[in-house]
Formats: C-alpha cells, sequence, structure tokens
C-alpha cells in the first residue's frame, strides 16, 4: 500500500501555500522535494508549508526542508512553517527547526510574518 | 500448595522484511500491531514509528545500496516496562552510533549521509545499542511506554 501523502499548492498574492497532507518519509519525500522546486523554477520563492494535514515526518522530509532554505534564502525567499500538530512540532525541535524556520499558528500568522519579517531574524 | 496464575511468557513478536519501501511500510504496520496487542499506550507510538522508519530506510539507502529482496529482520518485545525493538540484517558492517552528531547550521553537503535520522534516533529512544553478532548487524532500540 503507497504511503498516504498528497500537496496541494495554492496562491495568496505572491506566496505559495502548500498543504502536506499525509506523511512524509522516504517514499514521499521526493514527491515533497519535486513540488518545493517546481516553486522555486516558476520564480515563486515565498513559501507557506501548512503541516495541519501532515500527521508524519520522518528525516527524509525534515531533510527536505534543510535542502533548499539556504538557496531559498539567498534569492530572497523564504519558507514559513504553520499548524504543526505536537507529534510533528516534537520532530522538528528535536532538530532544532524552531531556531532555523518561523513556524507560526496558522496560514493567516504565516502571510502576516512574510510582511513583517520577509527572511527569518537570526 | 495451590498453583499460582499461569503466566504465559511474553513471546517475541518477529517480522521478516524486504530492503525495500514496502518493507519499511510492513514494519511499521507490524509495530502499530504490536502495540494495539500489547494493549500499549498509543501515544508512545509515534517514537517508535520514526525510530523504525530511520533504521529501516538507512538500512535500504546506504546498508544495501538501494532497494532489494534482502532480509531485515525486526522484533518487537515488552520488557519491564520497556518496548524493544532489535533490527538484524546483512549488510556490510555499520554502526549508525558513530556517525558524528551533524550540526543543523551545517550546509546540506557538508551533513554526513543519514545523520538526521541517526540524531533524531537518538533522540527519541533512552537506548540505542549497536553489535556485530555472527556477521550480520544487530541494533537495539528502547525506550519505556
Amino acid at each position: 500500500m503507497p504511503t498516504p501523502f498528497r500537496i496541494d499548492t495554492s496562491r495568496i498574492d505572491d506566496i505559495s501555500v502548500m498543504v502536506l497532507d499525509g506523511q512524509v518519509d522516504a517514499h514521499t519525500a521526493p514527491r515533497f522535494e519535486e513540488a518545493i522546486q517546481a516553486e522555486l523554477t516558476a520564480g515563486h520563492q515565498r513559501i507557506i508549508a501548512d503541516c495541519a494535514k501532515l500527521t508524519y515526518i520522518s528525516s527524509a522530509g525534515l531533510g527536505v526542508f534543510m535542502s533548499f532554505i539556504e538557496e531559498i534564502r539567498e534569492s530572497g525567499g523564504d519558507i514559513k512553517i504553520c499548524s504543526v500538530i505536537p507529534k510533528v512540532q516534537a520532530t522538528f525541535e528535536i532538530l532544532g527547526f524552531q531556531d532555523i524556520f518561523d513556524i507560526v499558528a496558522d496560514v493567516p500568522a504565516a502571510v502576516q510574518r512574510f510582511r513583517e519579517s520577509p527572511v527569518k531574524e537570526a | 500448595m495451590a498453583p499460582g496464575p499461569l503466566v504465559l511468557p511474553q513471546t517475541p513478536f518477529t517480522r521478516r522484511v524486504p530492503a525495500s519501501t514496502a518493507g519499511v511500510r510492513d514494519a511499521s504496520d507490524a509495530l502499530t500491531k504490536f502495540f494495539a496487542e500489547r494493549g500499549l499506550n498509543s501515544s508512545s507510538l509515534w517514537r517508535f514509528q520514526v525510530a523504525v522508519d530511520e533504521v529501516l530506510s538507512n538500512i535500504v539507502q546506504h546498508g544495501y545500496g538501494g532497494e532489494s529482496d534482502a532480509p531485515i529482520d525486526v522484533t518487537f518485545e515488552l520488557l519491564a516496562g520497556e518496548v524493544v525493538v532489535t533490527v538484524i540484517d546483512d549488510a556490510p558492517p555499520f554502526d549508525p552510533l558513530s556517525v558524528p552528531r551533524p550540526a543543523t547550521t551545517d550546509r546540506l553537503e557538508d551533513r554526513p549521509p543519514g545523520g538526521l535520522g541517526i540524531h533524531l534516533l537518538k533522540s527519541l529512544m533512552d537506548r540505542v545499542e549497536y553489535a556485530r553478532c555472527e556477521g550480520r548487524n544487530r541494533l537495539v532500540l528502547a525506550a519505556r511506554v
């Protein structure tokens, strides 16, 4: 049985909102990677990862976030993460994601963060 | 003297899965079933799911060098309040505990392969032990539930 995972991407002004739905593991991480790459190729450097429906993430998925962040910030964009459920939040925290990424409550808060702080401040 | 209550030994719960994405999923499903059958607190399940996923994915990618039918033996046990997961494979010797912890500020190309996953694994489990036994890799993961 394939790992349940889908990504739906929509736009709010110049921001891409990617809804991650299901599980990101070694099997599905390449699809997540392709989806981010497609946004960058289209010139969309501002991305919100909406994790409300993300039920599980392994290091393969965490590695996708980390592999793009430098490139995106070098071109003036950012990835903001929002709506994270507690067990996924715990996984993020083990790897220190809260120091690397802006992690906020929901999509409106992530949009607002882009307005106030286009790139996470150190 | 009246006989004491009959206590059945906890039989280990073992699965042999192939070194593939499907095998990793089979092992994860078996873990879920083990927790359900033993009536274990499901709030602890996710930690073991991540740990087992990391270990088996590492064996598939780095141990066997990609997907194959090579065997991975996974055993789940409940011992003195700990869930103990033993993973045995026939890949070349590899001690994941020897991989240094990655600095999250390192550039991607500077991070050791599998380093993120192994760091996660060590953080989620109370105990991780590696041994090379009879020509096989043997990794034990344990945490209280």
